[in-house]
Parts: C-alpha cells; structure tokens; sequence
C-alpha cells in the first residue's frame, strides 16, 4: 500500500544542511496497523509527512497504492491525498469557526459528497458526541475534541488513516479512550493504520512497531 | 454536468459555506468592516466635496448671473444663442455703455445695463424703494418704460423712484433702486454706477451709434456637458472681439479662492483613500495570517492549489461586492450626515454631486481591494500542507511584486481621485523620503534603545527589548504609524495655511470701495472727508492709463502673438502708476526696488509685474515703450514683482520711479472700508466730488468671504472625519499584534511578571514607537509640504516649525493612548485560558 524505497530529507540550517531522515526504506500493506515510535526530534513525524504526501523528499522514492508521489507536483498529491489519505492530529486541528459537525462534514464537502451531513452525522454518533453536533472546539474538552478528529478522518472513508501522536496531548485515561476508538474504527473500516506515538501502549496496539532514531528506521521484531 | 462544472458548483458551494462560518466566526468581518468603511469613508468624502465644489461654482456662476458668459466688444451671433438652446441651455443677454442720465434737477454719467427678460439666469437683483435698504429679490430686469438706479446715482441725481429720468432719446420711469446686482464684480476700472433698463427701450435711446463703446454679454445656464460643447463649437469664430468666460474665471479672487480650495479638498479625499487603502491591507493580511491552519488543513483533504485560490477569491469577491454595495449607501448616508451638521453655515440648499462622485467610492474600493487584499490571499495558495504537521514550515506572505502593485495602485487611486499629477508626485515622493528615513530611523533608534535599556528600570528595559526583539513588526507598525501622523500633520499644515492665508487677504475691514478720477489738489480735502467720517482709506496713488508699444524697440506686438497667454491686456491701455514703496502685498523675484523717489539724477525706471512681463518676454534691464495720452515714454525695467491680486488693495501691472507729470493726465485713486451703515456716506461723497468715480466692491467681498467660510468649514470636517479614519487605522494596525502580545503577556504573568510592570511596559513599547514615528512623520510632512505648497497651492514654501516639537510628542500620546486602550486586556485576560489557546 505505501512504499518509501531509500528516502533521505535534509533540511538548510544556519552554517549548513541538517539530515532529517536517511536511507528510509519501509514497506505497509494494506489493513497493517503500524507504529514509529522514537525520542523527540528523531525525524518521526517528517516521515509521517513525507509518507502521507504532505511533503516531498530531498531523495528517494514514495508510492502510495503503486503511484510514485515522490516525483508529482503539489496538484497531482492533493488528488492521492484526497483519494486514499485521512489525518489525526496531536493538536486535533480542528476548525474553531466551524461546530463539531461542520468539522467532520468539511472534507466530505471538499470532495464534494452530497451525503456530507448525514455522514457526518452517522459518525458523530460513533464517537459518542451526537449531543454536541452544535458545538464549537472551545466548548470541547480535549478528548472531545479529538474524538471529533477521529469522525472526521474516519468520515472521509479514506484507505490509510495517518495518526500524528494522537493521544499526546491528553491525560492517561482520556488517552486510552481514544486508543481504543481509534482501533475500533480502524478495525471496523478496515483502513491501514500509520501512527507516530511516544505511548507504548499505543505502539503495543499496533501490528508492527518502527523506531525512528538518528533519521534512520529500524524494526522491531515480535 | 461535466467534471470541471461539477468542480465548480462544489467550490462555489464551499466557498459559500466557508464564508458563512467564518463571518459567524468573526474572521471575515474585519476585512468586510475595514472595506465597508474605505468605501463608504471615501464615498461620503467624495460626494461632500462635489457638492461642495458645485455649490462654490454654483456660487461663483451666481457672481457671474450665469454658468458661462461670451463677453466683447461685438455682439454674439444670434445662430449662437439658437444653438445654445438647441443644446437645453438658457440664454439671456445684455448691453453696457455709458450715458449721461437727466433728471429735471440735474445729470450724472451712468454705465447704463439694458437686459433681456431672462437676465439674471442665476441668482437674483435686490431692489428696493429707498436707497441702501435692505431689497426684495426678483429674478428679471425692469420691464420696458422702466429705469433702475444703484442708490449712488439716485443721491447724485437727486431724485426718488417714480421720477422721469432720460436716457439719450428715451424717458423712462425711475421705478426703483438697485440694491444689490449678481454680476457687479464682472468689470472692475471705468465704472459709473449703475443704471438698469429694459433691452427693448435701447433703440428708444439712440444712444447706440456706430463707433460707440458697447460691451456685449450673451449669459448662458445649464448643463456643464452643454456648455462645453457650445464653447467648442464657437471657439474658433471668437475672434479677437469676444471671450469665453466661464464661471470660476469671472473673478480673480474667487477663482484664486476656489482653485486652493478645490485643491485642498482633493489632497483630503486623496489621504482618505490612502487611509482606506491602508486598513483594507492591515485587515487582509491579518485574515489571511489566520488562515494558514485552514489552508494546511483544506490542503491535507486533498484540496488543489489553484482550488485554494478560487476558494478565497471567490470570497473576497463576495466580500468585495457587499463592501462596495453597503459601503456606497453607507457614504451616501454619511454625507447627508456631513451636510445636516454642517446645514447653518452652508446657506441654502448645496447643489448636488455631479454622478462620477457616486462611483469614486466604489472604484477606491474595488482597486483597494484588487491590490492589497488580493495578493496576501492568492499567497495561501503556497502553504505546504505538512505546516499541519509543523507550524515552522509556514513561509510569510511577502511578495515583492505584490508590493509594487500595491504601490502602483495607490498612486493610480490618487491621481484618479486628484486628476492631478504634481498632487500625487508630492506624496510619492513624501512616501518615499518617510521610508527612507523609517529604514535609517528604525535601525538606529532600536539599537540604540537597547543599549540605553541597561540602564533604566525592568519596565523600560522590557518596554525597549521589546522593541528590538519584535524589530520587524515594530518596523511595520512604526511605519503605519508615521504614514498617518503624516498624513494627519499634512492636512493640519496644509489647512492651516490655507485657512490663515485667506483670513490675512480678508481681514474684517478689509477695503470694500475704490474711488478714482481724483485731481491732485482734490487730495487734501478727500482725506479730511475720510477722517472726519473716520473712514479707513489707503494711501493715494496716482494713476494714469498707457499702452505698451514695444521692449527694446522690437514691436511689442510681435512678442504678445509669442509669448503672451492673455493678449488682449497688452492691446488695450493698462493703468500706470508710481510709488516710492512697494506695495505689502507685493513680492520682488527679481532686480531691485529703487533707492530714491522722483529723484531728477536717477533715469526713469519701472518695476513691472510678473505675468505681465512674462507676456513680453521682458527681464530687468529691458526698456518698455508705452503711449501715454499720446506721447511716447520709455524706462528700463529694474525690478519684476509677483503681486496678491486678491488682497483687493490697489495694485498695478507697471510702477514708475518718478512722478508722472501733468501732461500724461495722471489722477489719483485710494481704496476705503465702509460699513453698511455708513453706505449714505458715498451719497455724500458723490455729491461733493461729484467727478469721482466709486467703485462697491462690498458686496464681491461678502461673496468671496461666503465662499471661504463654506470652504474652512468643509476643511474642517473633512479633517476631522480624515483623523476618525486615520485612527481606526490605527486601532487596526494595533490589533493585529495583539495575538502575539497576549500570549507574551501570559508568559511573563505566569513567571511572575506585574499587571503593572507589563502595563508599563506596553505604554513605554507604544510611547517609544510613537516618538520614532512623529519623527518620521516629520520628514514626510515637509518633505509633502515643500511640493505641495510651491507646486500646486501656488503659496511660499514655510516649514511648520510648531510641529516639529508637537508631532514626536503627539505621536508618543496618540500611539501610546490609541495602543494601550486597544491592547489593554493583554494584562487583564487569566494567563491559563490564552496558554491554553
């Protein structure tokens, strides 16, 4: 499903070139669930990044369901990341101008999905918020407002769900919640799972578990 | 529907949703306000000054008794009065020439006006029964059999209305007495006073002989598109005969008067639009700073770039379609505002805006906008969708090019405003002096500022790190500052100087009457007449009429056809005078004023004024030959004079060194207030030097003092509404730090940092920055001033020194009262709840 086949990424600091990420070579299939886990600043979520087509690497090769989206312009990965891509963030990202529904109803719209309402609705009530459809992030706890994050990514009933630390920014027993909504969605939809966690528990979840240390990944077999 | 249509329906119907969430959001609404408030402010500003400018041409047409008037010695040709009406013009006509008028009891020359039925077209004759007492308006002449006086002739005849009177042939009945006349002003030397009857009694008269002076005058009224087009159409049969004269160009003063003003309104209305310029790109880069989560988000959800960029303009535009719409009705609303306020002082009803008022807002606005709310939008279209991953991967929104655009556009909206190139080239240049100074000030004062921090108290040392730490945005806002403490102080300097330059040439008791014809031995006992009814009088000056012949012996002829713009001044004879002074409201440009009078061992000099040897292509050291009463005088010009014509003291185109004799028929003339009250006085004037000639200038100067009150008047207003603008710029400009400057607080709150040290810090930060920009500020306002004054308000360059001490410390008060009242929740807001976000 996605494939990085010696990606390298540096990055122009003061006085020279910083190496992020070197020689990454990584291979997903589809319905894996997978985590990277290492120390801050060990080039985990550039990979995520890079992996989801946000950005482009400074070398190598990246194929998203055998299309190379290393070597297509910004226009032709907004079409792979509306096709096959749905995000969690750390922050949750969710949009303070827009009520919890609108937030989950906005990529359905993006792509133009006249069921965007009622689908988003339908996930509303997944996560356990219907009550809350007419309220704004700032009346949302922070685990509310990630299970709205969940809705939305699951909404869009994208193939590869990319998760950006998804419980770091919340207590141990609101994480665990979400841990658990996020695996029982996943397993529901059948989606490929990539997140990037500090939580061992979180990484315990998952089928496989990279670590990212020094730009370079490394497997850790079970 | 195809692809790319469905594409289109789904982007329009995002756009639309978008934008309803984010004006209920509020993130919308400050750009909306900002556009809103340019377009109405430049609408309300534009539509108050176009009606003010027709209402002060109206007023000057009425000076006139006509919108346009074709003047000569020759009648026009009737084909001109069938095409005028042809055209939807009203026409009416008149004759002047002079003529004794005989009563039983005695005779008085009289500069008789024989009018049409139509006459005045504009404005209205004051008549009355007894003499200089207030007069009902009518709008028509007398009818035929009738006689009009002005109360001057009446009192030198002797007679009261219902007497018979003769004019040449003709008698007529005495009916009333003329108080006042809309187009008295019109002809200034060589005036009798006034006598008006009827155009069909003229033949009656025989007065009218061939080769009698007669002065023709055909008035037109009515649409301005309809006169131009009349005047093309007889420009060329004119001829050396006739003139054309328009309505702002029927008096001196007036149109000195209307041409500042109309100029000052402009600069107004010009930094009005400036001002909407600059809060409409203060409000959209700060909308388009806050969508950058947005964007990165819209982006990860697969939304294409160019999709982005339809998504916003699409908003913009709806934005930009409901400011303009809205903010057109609001500046119409505003300026109906503007004019009940201002109701008692604009007497009568103010002539409406002309149509290209209406749409000066919406242009302003749709420009505006185009160049500096488009490009900071159209940037979003670069945001790289990991910056949802990573906030430092968020490039700015600067674009070079988009900064010249913007400048491109503020010039093309001034000038489009203005219509006037050396207006716009003054504040370019104003502009570029202010950032020149804003890029050496900026650099020196914050690093000096940091090297004074060490020693000062922690609220100065955190107040001025501050600034450093924040050099690029302070740069930004100290230049946002200084542009409108600079715009600010150029309308104060400007109207100011406008305002008391005008007070100066009409002061309250100002001359309001000429008397000439006056003999030499008469002097004596025309002063005692005056001090006795403590009348205020001018020196006398001696005068006599010539005629310029030629300048160093070429034909003078030759050079008028060259040189000369007003050529028919050079062929008629001009009024000469000498003086051993130069008058005050005289200005040498060049050579030297005479050291002696009259002194029999120094040869005959002239000072000659300006324009007048301009003409002539004469310097200082060329000799003008004039005919004087038939015989031939010749002197070298020694000194050029720039004259106030409008100061309304006795003035002449040719001053002589010595006194000129008897053989060249010199009399005397002087200028003197009267007061209303005092008006019997000029009966008794006229009857013991029954030979004078009077000129009533009283009522030319009311007009023009009517014109400048509306004048300072609108100034004023629109000076305030300018300064109402510039500070909610201002607030704007404050506004946009405040994110940045809350989170700050919060930090130092949280590590133990005062309500009052942060207090004192924010005022000394503001204070600092202020002080910074009234010094910039400075530099662009003389810079402005020194163009604007010597270009295109045709005054003296004089640096407002008042300023240069009031602006920093008024800059400092303003920024820091102004900021602090916008900023001041940073300290009162709980640190938790914004680092919390």
């Amino acid at each position: 499903m996605i494939k990085a086949s010696d990606v390298s990424h540096s990055v122009a600091v003061h006085g020279g070139q910083l190496q992020i990420l070197k020689n990454i070579n990584l291979d997903i299939h589809k319905g894996e669930t997978v985590a990277i886990v290492g120390a801050s600043g060990s080039g985990k979520t550039t990979l995520l990044g890079m992996l989801a087509g946000l950005d482009v690497p400074s070398s190598g090769e990246l194929t998203i369901n055998n299309t190379s989206i290393s070597a297509l312009d910004e226009e032709a990965r907004s079409t792979i990341r509306r096709d096959y891509v749905a995000f969690v963030f750390q922050n949750f990202q969710l949009l303070e101008s827009l009520t919890a529904l609108e937030n989950i109803m906005l990529p359905l719209e993006v792509k133009g999905d006249k069921q965007a309402e009622k689908k988003a609705a339908s996930y509303l009530e997944r996560v356990g918020l219907k009550l809350r459809a007419q309220h704004y992030p700032r009346q949302l706890s922070g685990g509310e407002q990630q299970r709205i994050a969940l809705a939305r990514a699951f909404a869009c009933e994208a193939p590869i769900i990319f998760a950006d630390e998804p419980t770091g920014n919340l207590d141990a027993e609101t994480g665990a919640l979400i841990t658990e909504l996020l695996f029982s969605m996943n397993a529901e939809s059948d989606t490929t799972l990539v997140l990037v966690t500090h939580s061992a528990e979180l990484a315990e979840r998952c089928q496989r578990q990279l670590t990212m240390h020094a730009g370079q990944l490394s497997e850790h077999c079970r | 529907m195809s692809q790319h249509s469905r594409v289109s329906v789904n982007l329009l119907l995002l756009a639309f949703k978008l934008m309803l969430r984010d004006w209920r959001g509020g993130g919308l609404s400050l750009l909306l306000l900002s556009s809103l408030l340019a377009v109405a402010t430049v609408s309300s500003i534009s539509l108050f000054n176009s009606r003010i400018h027709n209402s002060i041409y109206h007023e000057a047409a009425v000076f006139m008794a006509a919108d346009a008037s074709v003047l000569g010695s020759l009648p026009a040709p009737p084909a001109w009065g069938e095409r005028a009406t042809e055209l939807g013009l009203r026409t009416a006509s008149s004759v002047d020439f002079s003529s004794m008028v005989f009563s039983d009891t005695g005779m008085a020359l009289a500069q008789v006006k024989a009018v049409t039925p139509d006459f005045p077209l504009l404005g209205a004759l004051e008549i009355s029964q007894q003499g200089w007492q207030a007069g009902k308006a009518v709008q028509h002449g007398p009818a035929p059999g009738e006689l009009w006086l002005a109360p001057r002739l009446a009192a030198a005849l002797g007679v009261e209305p219902g007497a018979m009177l003769a004019v040449g042939e003709a008698e007529l009945l005495f009916s009333a007495l003329i108080q006042r006349e809309p187009d008295q002003g019109q002809s200034f030397f060589g005036v009798a006073p006034r006598a008006m009857m009827a155009m069909a009694d003229v033949e009656a008269t025989e007065v009218i002989q061939q080769g009698s002076r007669i002065n023709y005058n055909l008035m037109l009224a009515g649409d301005q598109t309809a006169l131009a087009d009349l005047k093309a159409s007889v420009a060329s049969e004119l001829g050396p005969h006739r003139r054309w004269l328009a309505a702002d160009q029927s008096n001196r003063s007036v149109s000195q008067a209307l041409a500042r003003a109309e100029k000052f309104l402009l600069l107004a209305g010009s930094l009005g639009v400036l001002l909407g310029c600059a809060a409409i790109a203060l409000a959209a880069r700060r909308y388009a700073l806050a969508q950058f989560k947005t964007v990165a988000l819209l982006k990860t959800f697969g939304l294409k770039p160019a999709h982005i960029s339809a998504l916003f303009m699409l908003m913009l535009a709806a934005v930009a379609l409901v400011a303009m719409l809205l903010g057109s009705l609001f500046g119409w609303a505003m300026h109906w505002l503007i004019l009940a306020a201002l109701k008692d002082l604009i007497q009568g009803e103010a002539a409406p805006p002309s149509w290209s008022a209406y749409g000066t807002g919406l242009v302003t606005g749709f420009v505006a906008l185009a160049a500096f709310a488009a490009p900071p939008i159209l940037a979003l279209r670069k945001i790289s969708p990991a910056t949802v991953l990573n906030s430092a991967l968020a490039t700015g929104l600067g674009n070079r090019a988009a900064l010249v655009i913007a400048s491109l556009a503020v010039l093309l909206l001034i000038y489009f405003y203005s219509g006037d190139v050396q207006l716009t080239l003054a504040l370019l240049i104003a502009a570029l002096g202010a950032l020149l100074m804003l890029w050496l000030l900026s650099s020196l004062l914050i690093k000096s500022s940091q090297l004074a921090a060490a020693r000062l108290g922690s609220g100065w040392r955190l107040g001025l790190n501050n600034l450093q730490r924040h050099r690029h945005m302070n740069a930004t806002q100290m230049g946002v500052f200084a542009s409108l403490l600079m715009l600010i102080a150029l309308l104060f300097s400007v109207r100011t100087e406008l305002i008391n330059k005008w007070q100066a040439q009409l002061p309250e008791r100002a001359a309001n009457h000429f008397v000439f014809n006056m003999q030499a031995e008469q002097l004596p006992e025309v002063q005692g007449f005056f001090d006795t009814n403590g009348i205020d009088y001018s020196p006398f000056y001696p005068m006599t009429r010539g005629r310029i012949v030629a300048v160093n012996g070429v034909d003078a002829k030759e050079l008028v056809l060259q040189y000369a713009e007003q050529k028919a001044r050079y062929e008629r004879e001009v009024n000469l005078t000498s003086s051993a002074e130069m008058g005050a409201d005289n200005t040498l440009i060049s050579g030297r004023w005479w050291s002696s009078f009259d002194d029999k061992n120094e040869p005959l000099l002239i000072s000659v004024e300006k324009d007048y040897a301009d003409g002539l292509d004469a310097k200082v050291g060329d000799v003008l030959s004039f005919t004087l009463a038939g015989q031939e005088l010749s002197a070298s010009i020694a000194s050029v004079r720039e004259v106030k014509w409008d100061s309304m003291n006795p003035n002449f185109f040719v001053i002589f060194n010595k006194k000129l004799g008897p053989q060249y028929g010199a009399n005397w003339l002087s200028s003197f207030y009267l007061d209303k009250a005092d008006k019997p006085l000029l009966a008794q004037l006229s009857r013991k030097f029954p030979t004078f000639t009077v000129i009533e200038l009283d009522q030319t100067i009311n007009q023009l003092r009517s014109i400048v009150a509306k004048i300072s008047q609108a100034i004023e207003f629109i000076f305030i509404l300018i300064l109402l603008s510039g500070i909610l710029v201002l607030i704007a400009s404050i506004q946009a730090s405040l994110d940045l400057r809350l989170k700050e607080s919060a930090i130092l709150r949280s590590l133990g940092a005062s309500k009052n040290l942060l207090r004192s810090t924010l005022l000394i930060e503001f204070s600092v920055l202020g002080f910074c920009a009234g010094v910039l500020a400075l530099v662009g306002n003389e810079l402005a001033l020194f163009f604007l004054q010597s270009r295109s308000f045709s005054m003296a360059y004089s640096p407002f020194y008042m300023l240069w001490l009031v602006l920093p410390l008024a800059g400092a008060l303003l920024i820091a009262t102004v900021g602090w009242l916008s900023t001041r929740k940073v300290v009162k807001v709980a640190p938790m709840s914004v680092l919390r976000g």
